[in-house]
């Protein structure tokens, strides 16, 4: 009985090792990142209607007009923190905020979310 | 008896040791394969990542600055009252004077400005396989428009 329980042991021990160097090995394997530049060119288009915008004045509903030709309903817009375009929502997304002075040269502050995969 | 003893323990740990042994030559396959697997991957993404990068930076350049030699990097109006180049704001008329880029690993294939109609600028006919387009939002001749750059791996 007493050898059965140290024959057991003996293989238990040395099993448990190599299992869970296995175990750590598969948990520890390196990812590949994604390296792409789709955040910034998001960004970077956000960025044109902020300076258009700025040059055009703001209408709500030319700005809403313009998002949607540039990302479809993968993009919000939000004008003094009220939404006026939802957008599709996803996991990740980017954001820019720009602050626009009206015609009565009041501050606006107009924040662009992007969603992207 | 005790050399049985020694005997049946002996097994006992040749067995468990080729077991853990196989368990872990298992694990370095696994962790080679998937390492192969992830140079592979990191490779493509390079590739891609350098020709997103030259489409950014030219379509960047293009909506940024202003090059009377090559409007391709630069097709902004000039303000002579602020004597500075007004950004986003694109003079058509010298876009589409836009010459080729002198690169051996990069063309620009086509300029796409649609401002409510499509107007293409192409830069080369050639047939190519890796394409990235770069939108930008703009004002072109004061109409808001979307200027589309299409590079190409060559």
């Amino acid at each position: 009985m007493q050898k059965v329980k140290q024959k057991g042991f003996v293989f238990s021990f040395e099993a448990t090792i190599s299992i869970l160097l296995l175990l750590l090995m598969l948990f520890y394997l390196p990812e590949t990142k994604s390296n792409s530049l789709k955040e910034l060119l998001a960004l970077e288009e956000a960025n044109d209607l902020l300076r258009v915008w700025s040059i055009t004045g703001i209408n709500e509903s030319e700005m809403a007009l313009d998002l949607n030709t540039l990302f479809g309903t993968r993009a919000g817009l939000e004008i003094n923190e009220r939404i006026i375009v939802k957008g599709n929502a996803k996991n990740n997304s980017v954001s820019t905020e720009g602050i626009i002075l009206n015609q009565e040269l009041k501050e606006e502050k107009i924040r662009i979310t992007v969603f992207l995969d | 008896m005790n050399t049985t003893n020694k005997r049946e323990k002996g097994i006992i740990y040749s067995l468990d040791a080729l077991i853990s042994f196989l368990i872990m030559l298992f694990a370095c396959l696994v962790f080679a394969v998937i390492l192969a697997n992830n140079a592979t991957q990191l490779e493509k993404n390079i590739y891609f990542f350098e020709l997103e990068e030259k489409a950014m930076l030219i379509a960047d350049s293009l909506v940024k600055n202003l090059d009377t030699n090559n409007s391709l990097l630069g097709a902004c109006t000039y303000n002579t009252n602020t004597k500075r180049v007004e950004s986003n704001k694109i003079d058509l008329e010298l876009l589409f004077r836009a010459k080729q880029i002198d690169s051996n690993k990069f063309i620009v294939k086509r300029i796409t400005v649609n401002d409510g109609k499509k107007t293409e600028l192409n830069l080369s006919s050639a047939v190519l396989a890796e394409c990235i387009a770069v939108k930008r939002f703009v004002l072109a001749d004061g109409k808001k428009a979307v200027i589309e750059v299409e590079t190409c791996r060559k």
